[in-house]
């Protein structure tokens, strides 16, 4: 019993020192690619299995890239985009225009918008530009009143939509299920509206703060 | 018209039903009730149905020295059964893990490592209080690792160290796993304050790939340096991690995390339930083991929760532990993590703290595996 006691001790000790040296191991590393990282500008974010859609020509093309059969939890940093070409306005026209946005630092800027896709173009151009002032300046409330979005509160996947362009969604309605870590989370509509899009399909992976719906009120 | 008699009392002698016992209908029973629990209430599917079958098979009554039962020396179930005594199914499966386990969060946050640190104290406790119970040192610490929450490991350890309770062993920590989110419940509330449960935690920043390559093989020499003896279990999970994370070897990757790990996954299932044989497995101990497990889980979800109160004695504010996540500690691994998730969005319908428990969470199959490899160097 004494022998175990000892046993007991010696092996939490061993567990803790081991796991605290690999934790102050890589928090100095982090720190050491933080400021590389910050040296080389959004090189770093851009090398990182990724790069900003490359737009050209004028074809009415629908483009899938990067569709990673990955699990929930590897969707971090890659996640499918579908770039729709040369039909009206692209929004992500809008991405590409001021890639430094104004709240964008190196460690944390998105070198593109998952929600740079337009699945009802026509109406949407417009409203698109303002989802994604939304989206990348979370906390500037100096919005248009008219519109606003329902964003993912946690990377994952979308498993299902319920609700479609027009409809009209009353505050605290479920309108989309979110799928992380093999859970599913029900996304709630913030405020009462009409649905002016859906910016994601079920089955897309998404970010933190990507745009799943965008209302107008 | 003798013979054909005779014949048919012997085939008679054979059947199942000839051989039968009230044990042997008892854990048939324990197997229709794994099954049901795996497809009704989906808890751990993918292991409890092959256990539960597994039990099936093991526990159909049969006469000895047919060759065909898996305790039977190159019985076809018996060979199969190799990967688990010998333990080189549990290695396999940690490779699979690797490959798709995405230590980001943790890469983001590495002081939650300390949080999966502490969860194993649950394993230690499991094994002084066996200890105390009069089980040998060895079967101790075989018990105690009950409380790692980790199917592998458990199956890994067990098999070095008390074959004979491997079955009681595997089938509770896999039990209780999948009760993880009635037993962890109770023990967060208890342990927090209503205002801890609705601390928000930055999201965690985002991380490169180098990063993510560098981890596995830093984390791999630091930990297997210290505990050699993990070397299996570490040495295959952090390869399992590269091989994810290089980005030159998906197909490798995805080969381990999914074609692999699920051929190990049923193999280990079913030989693990079919080990429980109805006199070997409803004994004494194995009902002690079961309470020793559950005590395990108590404990880790206790050390864990406590900790990350602990730590944030330390912490400034704005940096604060939500100590919701403190229960993902106990690697089970991602079942505990959507636990911290459940209990902190009761209270706080948009505070979602699923990425940040993934971090202990993770860090707790690194801690499990880690506090096996001490116990073999010590017990063994």
């Amino acid at each position: 019993m004494r022998n175990g006691l000892i046993i007991s001790l010696v092996a939490v000790l061993v567990v803790f020192v081991s796991l605290a040296v690999l934790a102050i191991l890589y928090r100095l590393l982090g720190e050491a690619f933080r400021r590389y990282g910050r040296k080389n500008g959004r090189a770093e974010a851009a090398s990182d299995g990724k790069s900003a859609p490359e737009t050209s020509g004028g074809n009415d093309i629908k483009t899938e890239e990067t569709q990673l059969p990955e699990e929930p939890q590897g969707i971090h940093d890659r996640e499918s985009y579908v770039i729709t070409i040369g039909h009206g306005k692209p929004d992500f026209g809008s991405e590409n225009a001021r890639p430094h946005s104004p709240s964008g630092n190196a460690g944390t800027a998105r070198p593109y918008s998952p929600a740079a896709r337009t699945h009802q173009y026509s109406a949407q151009d417009e409203s698109a530009g303002r989802k994604d002032t939304a989206e990348n300046v979370p906390a500037q409330t100096a919005q248009p009143a008219s519109a606003d979005t329902i964003t993912a509160s946690l990377p994952g996947t979308i498993t299902e939509i319920r609700v479609s362009a027009g409809d009209t969604v009353k505050a605290g309605q479920i309108v989309a299920i979110l799928s992380a870590m093999k859970m599913d989370n029900e996304i709630e509509a913030e405020y009462s509206g009409t649905v002016a899009a859906v910016n994601v399909n079920p089955g897309d992976n998404v970010r933190e703060g990507s745009v799943i719906i965008t209302l107008s009120r | 018209m003798q013979e054909i008699i005779d014949s048919l009392q012997q085939f008679w002698s054979f059947t199942g039903f000839c051989n039968c016992s009230w044990q042997h209908l008892l854990m048939i029973v324990v197997g229709i009730v794994l099954i049901t629990l795996g497809i009704v209430k989906k808890w751990e599917p993918l292991l409890l149905v092959p256990i539960g079958f597994g039990i099936l098979i093991g526990n159909i009554p049969l006469p000895e020295g047919m060759q065909i039962g898996i305790y039977e020396e190159g019985s076809v179930l018996n060979i199969l059964y190799q990967g688990v005594i010998k333990g080189w199914y549990p290695p396999l499966i940690f490779l699979g893990i690797g490959a798709m386990t995405d230590f980001s969060c943790l890469i983001a946050q590495p002081r939650l490592m300390l949080i999966g640190a502490a969860a194993q104290i649950g394993i230690f406790g499991a094994f002084l209080l066996a200890l105390a119970l009069g089980f040998t040192p060895d079967e101790a610490g075989a018990i105690g690792i009950i409380g790692g929450a980790d199917g592998p490991t458990a199956i890994f350890l067990s098999s070095r160290l008390a074959p004979e309770l491997m079955g009681a062993i595997a089938v509770s920590a896999y039990s209780y796993m999948a009760l993880v989110p009635v037993i962890q419940k109770p023990v967060m509330l208890l342990l927090t304050t209503r205002k801890e449960r609705l601390i928000r935690m930055k999201s965690p920043r985002e991380v490169s790939q180098r990063e993510r390559i560098i981890f596995p093989i830093v984390a791999f020499l630091i930990t297997a340096f210290i505990v050699p003896s993990g070397l299996p279990l570490l040495g295959m999970l952090f390869f399992g991690n590269l091989l994810k994370e290089s980005g030159v070897t998906k197909r490798l990757a995805e080969t381990a995390r999914g074609p692999l790990i699920d051929v190990v996954t049923t193999l280990i299932g079913l030989t693990v339930g079919a080990s429980t044989q109805a006199d070997r497995f409803l004994t004494k101990e194995s009902f002690l083991i079961f309470v020793l497990g559950l005590c395990s889980f108590i404990i880790a979800t206790f050390c864990g929760v406590l900790f990350a109160k602990f730590m944030n004695l330390f912490l400034k504010e704005g940096q604060k532990i939500n100590p919701l996540i403190g229960n993902a500690g106990v690697s089970a691994v991602p079942d505990s993590a959507r636990v911290s998730e459940t209990v902190g969005r009761q209270f706080d319908k948009d505070n979602h703290l699923l990425m940040h428990a993934m971090a202990p969470n993770v860090a707790g199959v690194i801690g499990s595996a880690i506090a096996a490899g001490i116990l073999l160097s010590f017990l063994g």
